[in-house]
């Protein structure tokens, strides 16, 4: 009896103690990563800005990442971005919630869902702190919302873009990323009614296939596009997977010649396939400059001046804000960059 | 005496760890113990803690459920889809608009009639029931996107978000739903004769099924009690987000199995408790909240999570091959 | 006769046939060999990694890591590749590839044996482990100028045929790997010691421990051959893609066991074929690719896989108890 409870007690000692090795571990881990920049405020002038990004480490948003800093380094202010590891409205959400907590200064956020971040940033605006948001036209709780451009206006410039490789005739497909990214609907819807009004001879015969940003999953439905219209002559891309998956499709069956490809995408992922000559054109604008100018405008918000149309970020596409006549806090930048063959080279690096 | 003593060490092994962990963090940031942050903290893991309470009887019972994240989105969806355009009855041709109680009550419905059939194809087809889940994650997936069209569906109104975004005496509104939950079940798991089949069954089936226990009955009420507690999350996520979002959910099922076995609760059934499955989620939500305000990326997140996942099963398991 | 009728395997491939025909007669250009070459190559993935998952059923375990290995193998095999030039010949890719899977899965293993843990909740935590560790530690960044030998492996094809239209279809060569590892599965379940062994430790483990079956190297060798397939499928993927992205892969692991589940294997162990795998892997990318042939809304895909799935395995469950009545009736 005796040498049982003997036993027990060294085993409960044992197991405090594998629970405090494990506990420890786990602050060894925390320490170095501890003496990252903390995000509270400090007196000098210099403002906390948050950027909130829809997934953290893709390409397009490390993209972002480096215009953010580059933004930091010009001007001194605390600059950071952050997003979750997975696309989920509720994970941003959350992150923001972190950060109103935290006391920022301000937040600029590329919303997951525009409607979902409503609540939250409702939230964060009555605490004093700017909001700037970005790829969210119709966002209500931001005191700015910075777009790269009109999205209607985009997509019938990708339109025409199609109409004028397609020769302005022939059956097309159009791609989004899903159903719930805002902006990919508004630039289909736009390019769609565009095509119905000046380019009769074209016709949309399947409309908004989600590839869910997913290159594999674009390359497989392009693949059955194919076979199943004979006649398809176009295909009409939004989210950056859209274009290289749809391209490598085309490429396989050797009908560069016959689809063409244009759409929404990076040069990092795309411009193999513009040099082959399976995609023929890609569309897009700098993260870096969009996550620059968003910034910029947090700052001046901070400092009490007004954004008016025509005001100038200081960053290219964003020299000359166009606004919007029904949304004051709403304001446009002219930033699309067209990449075909011929221009590839100075785009090297995007 | 002693023993006691061991027994209760091994209980507050999980306790143990979370005051550890909340009293590094408190040195690490200084945010951290603002009860701001406290209440985020809380907020945050509500949802979480209603699907791992239902998982919590499931695996008690010596069954798995794939499908609660898939649940959460279509309850969701659907208490959304009713209170925005309401349903149309086509032979009276009348447009039923729902109210916001009308709603949540329909959402609720929602995930219990999922978990039920979940249930009944488990008990009546004999399935594994990480086949049968695996198939209701496909069917409320697909319903969903059916159910939405793909779109959000977005603008319920603030009565409606209340429930995710209100405050009531000073306690967001998801801490009072989930903390009720928590109430409800540790009765339920303690009080009942329900409560004590649940462990039986668990335990060993076979013995529960010879001593004349209604295991199926039993199961059955547990899955249906599973699915009812993922529609309340999904209920929360949708007030919260103020839109149902076809996508929510994704992933959840394998966060609310990690949050239970933190807790201490044995995938083998008949062994754990609701309490350690509070716990286990606050492990989690303490450990995601104190590596984001230490700015850690959000993978390092991932890493963290997958190793605190093993370390608890490696220590739950040596602890109790000892006794 | 009357028994190779009532198999699972027979139904299943009666399914198959039906569907073919159904889509078929609403859109025939499902039989046009493009889309039947394309039908097969999108079955290479699936079908390696459900034919690791089905030796894991088998045996009575689960793994939800594979995805996370695949991706992990995926991404570091290319990085070396650039950095070191390493690439020249994509047999060394593979080999590489599957190396880093092989221990990944042993990885796995070793949770499993040696702290008897629950198969499901230890790969749950090292996928969260290899998946997070991949994009905080080795990078995030998409790797798009792979070696030549991958790009010409993608390129190459067994068949290649030029249509009037200008259009060339070909199969690609990747689909011998698919067929290669399923004979050399079927040869280890049916043919050997250790596939006998596989068998027994689902059935009933103890007994198998008893009979003298060694269940450690067992349990190694399948976690370390479901390591390995994903590492392969890595490179595949990779290769058909062109480039190498660490966020891709993810969220298959459902739809493979769904694939392996359909195909007849039993999730408790000691049930489970290598052609049974092989026609639920099928029925289910053709299911998922023929939804815009069929003019059908994506939104209908998940719906009818789910019923798949419960339907499919309830038939195993009913064959079972049909089966254990007859046999009493014996």
């Amino acid at each position: 009896m005796l040498n049982r409870s003997r036993f027990t007690m060294k085993e409960s000692a044992m197991s405090v103690i594998r629970w405090l090795g494990l506990a420890g571990l786990m602050c060894l881990t925390l320490v170095p990563l501890g003496c990252s920049p903390d995000r509270a405020a400090d007196g000098n002038n210099r403002y906390v800005i948050a950027t909130v990004v829809k997934v953290d480490g893709i390409a397009w948003f490390e993209t972002m990442r480096e215009g953010v800093e580059a933004f930091g380094k010009d001007t001194g202010h605390r600059v950071f971005v952050l997003g979750p590891a997975k696309a989920d409205a509720a994970e941003q959400v959350q992150i923001i919630e972190g950060l109103i907590a935290q006391q920022v200064d301000a937040i600029c956020v590329v919303p997951f869902s525009v409607e979902a971040v409503e609540p939250v940033l409702r939230r964060a605006r009555e605490r004093g702190i700017v909001v700037i948001s970005h790829e969210a036209s119709s966002q209500q709780n931001a005191d700015l919302i910075i777009e790269p451009f009109e999205n209607a206006e985009y997509g019938r410039h990708l339109m025409d873009e199609l109409a004028r490789y397609m020769g302005e005739k022939g059956e097309y497909a159009t791609f989004v990323g899903s159903l719930t990214s805002k902006s990919h609907n508004e630039w289909v819807d736009a390019a769609v009614a565009h095509q119905k009004e000046a380019y009769p001879g074209m016709v949309n015969v399947a409309a908004k296939i989600e590839d869910y940003d997913d290159q594999n999953l674009a390359y497989e439905k392009t693949r059955e596009l194919i076979t199943t219209y004979p006649n398809l002559t176009g295909i009409l891309g939004s989210a950056m997977s859209t274009v290289p998956g749809a391209a490598l499709a085309v490429e396989e069956r050797g009908l560069q010649d016959r689809i063409q490809v244009v759409g929404t995408s990076l040069v990092s992922v795309s411009g193999p396939y513009l040099k082959s000559g399976a995609a023929k054109l890609i569309s897009f604008w700098d993260p870096a400059d969009a996550g620059y100018a968003m910034n910029k405008l947090a700052v001046m918000q901070l400092e009490g001046k007004t954004v008016q149309e025509g005001a100038d970020l200081g960053i290219d596409g964003y020299r000359e804000l166009a606004g919007s006549p029904d949304r004051p806090n709403l304001f446009y930048g002219s930033a699309w960059m067209d990449v075909t063959k011929d221009n590839l080279a100075q785009f090297e690096t995007k | 005496m002693l023993t006691n003593h061991r027994e209760l060490l091994v209980r507050f092994q999980s306790l143990i760890a979370l005051t550890l962990m909340v009293l590094a963090l408190s040195l690490l940031s200084d945010t951290f113990l603002t009860p701001e942050n406290g209440w985020n903290i809380l907020r945050q893991i509500s949802v979480n803690l209603c699907l791992s309470l239902g998982m919590t009887l499931i695996i008690l019972a010596g069954g798995i459920d794939l499908s609660v994240g898939a649940i959460l989105a279509l309850s969701g969806a659907v208490a959304a889809g009713l209170l925005k355009n309401g349903v149309a009855v086509t032979p009276l041709e009348v447009q039923l608009q729902f109210t916001v109680f009308g709603a949540i009550v329909a959402g609720l419905l929602t995930g219990a009639a999922a978990g039920c059939f979940n249930g009944w194809v488990i008990t009546q087809f004999r399935l594994p029931p990480f086949v049968a889940t695996l198939g209701m994650f496909s069917i409320a997936r697909g319903l969903t996107m059916l159910w939405t069209g793909g779109f959000p569906i977005t603008g319920l109104g603030s009565d409606f978000g209340f429930l995710g975004t209100g405050v009531f005496l000073g306690i967001p509104m998801p801490v009072w739903i989930s903390g009720a939950l928590v109430g409800a079940l540790v009765v339920l798991t303690r009080r009942t004769r329900f409560g004590r089949y649940i462990y039986a069954v668990g335990g060993n089936e076979r013995a529960a099924l010879l001593t004349g226990l209604p295991v199926n009955r039993i199961k059955l009420g547990v899955y249906t009690l599973g699915g009812l507690l993922a529609g309340a999350a999904g209920l929360i996520v949708t007030a919260r987000l103020d839109s149902a979002q076809p996508n929510a959910g994704l992933g959840y099922e394998l966060d609310s199995i990690a949050a239970v076995v933190i807790g201490g609760t044995s995938l083998s059934g008949g062994r754990g408790s609701v309490v350690g499955t509070v716990l286990g989620c606050l492990i989690i939500g303490v450990l995601n909240n104190g590596l984001f305000l230490l700015n850690v990326s959000p993978f390092w997140q991932q890493v963290v999570k997958g190793f605190v996942i093993l370390a608890a099963v490696a220590i739950d398991k040596m602890s109790s091959r000892e006794t | 006769m009357r028994k190779l009728i009532l198999t699972h395997e027979f139904v299943l491939f009666v399914l198959v046939v039906l569907l073919c025909v159904a889509i078929g007669i609403k859109n025939p250009a499902f039989w046009s060999l493009g889309n039947v070459f394309d039908l097969l190559k999108s079955s290479v993935t699936l079908g390696l990694l459900a034919l690791g998952v089905l030796v894991i059923l088998i045996s009575g375990d689960i793994d939800i890591s594979f995805p996370a290995i695949a991706a992990f193998s995926m991404y570091v095999t290319c990085l070396i590749a650039q950095a070191t030039g390493l690439g020249d010949h994509i047999a060394i890719l593979f080999g590489m590839a599957a190396a880093t899977g092989g221990l990944l899965g042993a990885f796995n293993a070793v949770f499993i044996h040696f702290f008897r843990l629950p198969a499901l909740i230890v790969t749950l935590g090292t996928a969260s482990l290899i998946r997070g560790g991949l994009l905080a530690f080795v990078g995030t960044r998409i790797i798009t100028d792979l070696p030549e030998s991958m790009v010409a492996f993608s390129r190459a094809q067994l068949f290649r045929q030029q249509l009037p239209g200008g259009e060339t279809i070909g199969l690609a060569v990747s689909i011998f790997i698919l067929v290669g590892v399923a004979l050399l599965v079927q040869f280890l379940l049916n043919h050997t010691l250790l596939g006998r062994g596989i068998y027994a430790l689902g059935g009933a483990p103890e007994a198998a421990r008893r009979v003298g079956f060694n269940i450690r190297r067992i349990r190694f060798f399948i976690f370390a051959l479901v390591g390995c397939l994903a590492g392969v499928v890595g490179i595949i993927h990779a290769s058909n893609m062109r480039n190498a992205n660490p966020f891709d892969l993810s969220g298959l692991e459902l739809t493979v066991i769904a694939a392996v589940v359909v195909g007849g294997a039993d999730i408790t162990g000691g049930k489970g074929t290598v052609i049974g795998t092989i026609l639920g892997t099928l029925l289910l990318v053709i299911i998922g690719n023929s939804l815009i042939l069929m003019g059908l809304p994506t939104e209908w895909h998940k719906v009818a896989v789910g019923a798949i799935i419960i339907v499919s395995a309830g038939m195993a469950a009913w064959r079972r108890r049909m089966g254990r009545n007859s046999g009493r009736r014996k």
